[in-house]
């Protein structure tokens, strides 16, 4: 079952991208296939959703959007 | 997805756009079935499954083994039974760490229970719940080779064990000393009685009988009064009399036998829990101080090869391990710690404070057997310690659940992750293989 892709890190802090219908747990065993293969743990919790900074600006301009549309339809 | 004052928003793309990070943490390269140390890193956008069964192909049985529980894979348990060589796993030290109720007793009994059915080790236990032996629920007596098994009960002891009577010859004034406070003027007068009166020195305590060098009264008085409060002893009309389980007649090989069934490879069982504290940790010590002669005599003469390991199996061992007692002078537990290996002599120390062990034995105990631990200074004690770098793993071993345990040795190659089976399962098992075997006698 495929559990996400390799995205960066540095030695002992492997950074995943979870595929989202497969969240991984605290603990849990998984393999990183690379050619050679390669067991790899969970160590830490540092599984919160975060955003790539481009994400997170057309996040922030769609909040700004709906704020001034409500602002407009109190205002009439 | 609903922003405050309930408003709807959506992403656009929200399967690309919206994902969780995870941080994971190498601990072994897997190359042609063989593990080796991770150096590595994956390389970008490798994928990441989840494990599979012939992934672990490289775990496999070692000589002698001594069963945990299986792999765990986050609270989720892998059928693979995780062993390790007992052997080398019970003379090198364990450490049963975790705090109240995570399984710490629950997991020795089911170590004590495959040890009981092999021949490369022999086990002291010295009981203060007296939980093993299972008296009036299940336990080791309910296995199929309980005839492996000693049990030493100070009373009513349930047929084919043995009543707990230590003969008061036995004793000798260092089995006193790591057990109560003594001054140096206390301990010298104990050694004094020893040295004048050799097997008769209590007798000789109780009944004032002279010291040839000059001792303070007082001393005397009180290296008296504390003898007979830890023995039990009482004394009328110019006769000792014997309440406890010390004793002028009775008992005079039993400490022998413990250690000839220890050395045979059988698990003794000593239940201590009607004692108090001082009294447990002077029968622990006068058996564990001839096991260890025993033992190191055997090394002597040449024999130690023969002999099964011998494990002491310790609860609440900062009490004789603590910082605090050793501050004023080793007794047999340190002892065994620092050099019990040379010998083929092993402890297994359940607590829940391991912080209170000085640093030099906690690295001395190369295998750790961590549960569930939510104290944080008692985590940072046993990570420090661990035979591999577990400084990431502070937050997995908090959350660990009843059961759940991570094992950081030098016999394995990373800390592996393991559930620790239910004791009661493991009986209603090993009953059922045991129907099978009989079945199979049937069919010969
Ligand atoms: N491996 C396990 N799986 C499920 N439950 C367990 C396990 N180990 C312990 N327990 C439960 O937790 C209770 C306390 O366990 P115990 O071994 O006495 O803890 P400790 O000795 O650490 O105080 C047991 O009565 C049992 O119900
Ligand atoms: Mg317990």
């Amino acid at each position: 079952m495929k559990k996400g892709v390799v995205i960066g890190g540095e030695f002992g802090k492997v950074i995943v991208r979870q595929k989202s219908d497969s969240p991984i747990e605290l603990g849990e065993l998984v393999i990183a296939e690379t050619g050679k293969k390669r067991c790899c743990r969970l160590s830490t919790l540092l599984m919160q959703a975060s955003f790539p900074s481009k994400t997170l600006s057309s996040f922030r301009e769609c909040i700004l959007k709906r704020m001034k549309t409500s602002l407009f339809l109190t205002l009439i | 997805m609903h922003l405050e004052e309930n408003e709807d928003i959506s992403f656009f793309d929200p399967h690309l756009r919206n994902y969780h990070l995870a941080i994971l943490k190498n601990l072994i390269t897997l190359k042609g079935g063989r593990a080796i140390l991770a150096k590595s890193l994956p390389g970008f956008f490798s994928p990441v499954r989840a494990l599979a069964a012939e992934d672990l192909s490289f775990l496999t049985t070692p000589k002698n083994p001594l069963f945990l529980g299986s792999l765990r894979s986050g609270s989720k348990e892998v059928n693979m039974p995780i062993y390790l060589n007992g052997k080398d796993m019970l003379c090198h030290h364990v450490l049963i760490a975790a705090a109240t109720g995570k399984g710490k007793s629950n997991l020795m009994a089911g170590m004590l229970w495959d040890a009981l059915g092999k021949d490369y080790a022999g086990m002291l236990v010295l009981d203060p719940h007296d939980e093993y032996y299972g008296r009036s629920k299940h336990g080791l007596k309910d296995h199929p080779q309980k005839e492996r098994l000693a049990y030493y009960t100070p009373s009513n002891p349930p047929p084919g064990a043995s009543t707990l009577k230590i003969n008061l010859e036995l004793l000798k004034p260092q089995h006193f000393y790591g057990v109560v406070d003594w001054s140096d003027a206390q301990q010298q007068a104990l050694a004094g009685y020893y040295k004048k009166y050799g097997k008769d020195w209590i007798e000789a305590i109780v009944l004032d009988k002279p010291l040839p060098d000059d001792y303070h009264e007082g001393t005397v008085a009180v290296v008296k009064r504390r003898v007979m409060a830890l023995l039990d002893l009482s004394f009328e009309s110019n006769q000792l009399f014997c309440d406890g389980i010390f004793d002028i007649t009775a008992g005079a090989t039993i400490i022998t036998d413990m250690v000839k069934e220890v050395s045979q490879g059988k698990i003794v069982i000593v239940d201590t829990s009607p004692f108090s504290g001082a009294v447990e940790l002077l029968v622990g010590t006068l058996v564990a101080t001839e096991l260890f002669h025993f033992y190191r005599s055997a090394k002597g003469k040449g024999n130690l090869s023969s002999l099964p390991v011998a494990a002491i199996v310790l609860e609440e061992a900062p009490r004789v391990l603590g910082k605090d007692v050793l501050e004023r002078g080793p007794n047999i537990f340190s002892t065994v710690a620092r050099e019990g290996r040379k010998f083929q002599v092993g402890l297994v120390a359940i607590t829940q404070l391991p912080s209170l062990i000085p640093r030099d034995i906690l690295a001395n105990m190369n295998t750790k057997i961590i549960l569930g631990i939510e104290m944080k200074p008692e985590r940072e004690a046993i990570m420090q310690s661990a035979a591999q770098d577990l400084s990431d793993d502070d937050r997995n071993i908090a959350s660990l659940d009843k059961g759940e345990a991570i094992i950081s040795s030098t016999f394995t190659k990373f800390a592996i992750p393991v559930k620790v089976p239910l004791f009661e399962d493991i009986i209603v098992q090993g009953k059922k293989d045991k129907v099978k075997t009989d079945f199979s006698e049937l069919m010969r």
